[in-house]
């Protein structure tokens, strides 16, 4: 339409029209998990036979999928651990010491 | 592969005054939160919540980007939902729950007391970004840069990470790392669903950008960019 457009990437492009833009626009959408059943077997079966489509959408999801493992490794320090543990029983006695003092500390289950 | 979790607007862990039916695996479970002793409160804290320390840890290191502070806020953001857990309906999104009191505190608290330096707001660039999303429909990664990505140490990715402003990196933590739905994050971070979706559109391509640059710092990638050079 304009000329304006001139910093596409010279690598050989996909396709760019039609269902390969729609697929596209999508992308994020579809990886998110945000689409619902029909528009994701859509996008799927655009997939399953456009490989540049096909190949963008996998290394898209590879790079979601690294971004997950790595920054979501972390665990809690033990010191942590130690200090909720600690505050939890502290907060523990106040809460149920206030409610009734004379519970022996006995397991009730909640769930019936 | 991502779990969505489905919640009213508004409505994350509200409680209503009747007892909470859910179902557990094949099990009906009745919650009457009205009713909950103390003592059963806290185990069901403990049981549910505890096991989510580590994510809680991972998010705050994130927000925060320094391992004290990031324990300092994981211990409020427990304590917090302990007091208020009579608030949290059992049987909803008590991952979010807690996420979003940790997001909370974090905003309310820590984010005027890190000395880092002040980040432009999202809100201010969210107009540009969205045409500018628009007419990104077709920059998904080509095979080249993501092997080269693909290379980079885990340590860059954290960086990565850490480098670009605080609301785009959250909405991209909370969905990548988390798997949060958009409706999700928005209840978590207070703002609307499509603020959500522009903010992870503009985050993450700050973060390739920001890998890409990394990639090509350790030779990773030869000249991917003589588009820009020539243009």
């Amino acid at each position: 339409m304009s000329d304006e457009v001139t910093k596409l990437p010279a690598a050989a492009g996909p396709c760019t029209d039609g269902p390969c833009t729609e697929a596209q626009q999508h992308l994020w959408d579809y990886l998110d998990g945000e689409l619902n059943d029909t528009d994701c077997a859509k996008i799927k079966a655009h997939i399953e036979e456009c490989p540049p489509c096909a190949e963008m959408f996998e290394n898209e999801a590879k790079l979601k999928e690294k971004v997950h493992r790595v920054c979501g490794c972390e665990s809690a320090p033990q010191a942590l651990r130690s200090r909720v543990m600690s505050m939890l029983a502290a907060l523990k006695l106040e809460a149920c010491g206030g409610a009734k003092s004379d519970a022996p500390d006995q397991e009730v289950r909640s769930r019936l | 592969m991502l779990v969505t979790t489905q919640f009213a607007p508004g409505s994350i862990g509200s409680v209503s005054a009747l007892p909470s039916h859910f179902m557990e695996g094949d099990e009906l479970v009745v919650i009457d939160v009205e009713s909950e002793t103390p003592e059963e409160r806290t185990e069901r804290f403990e049981r549910d919540a505890l096991p989510l320390l580590d994510a809680l840890y991972a998010a705050a290191l994130r927000l925060t980007r320094n391992p004290d502070d990031a324990s300092d806020l994981v211990q409020e953001t427990v304590e917090r939902a302990y007091k208020a857990f009579h608030q949290f309906k059992p049987g909803t999104n008590l991952k979010a729950w807690l996420f979003r009191i940790q997001t909370n505190n974090y905003i309310n608290n820590y984010r005027k007391k890190q000395r880092q330096p002040l980040q432009s707001s999202a809100d201010d660039v969210e107009d540009w970004q969205m045409a500018q999303a628009e007419s990104h429909t077709s920059t998904g990664l080509r095979s080249a840069e993501a092997e080269a990505l693909d290379q980079l140490p885990d340590g860059d990715i954290k960086e990565a990470m850490a480098s670009i402003p605080e609301d785009f990196r959250l909405a991209v933590y909370y969905a990548d790392v988390e798997g949060f739905a958009y409706k999700e994050i928005a209840e978590i971070m207070g703002t609307p669903v499509g603020t959500v979706m522009s903010r992870l559109h503009r985050g993450r391509r700050l973060l390739r950008d920001q890998l890409t640059e990394y990639a090509r710092e350790r030779g990773f990638v030869k000249d991917a960019t003589s588009t820009e050079a020539t243009s």
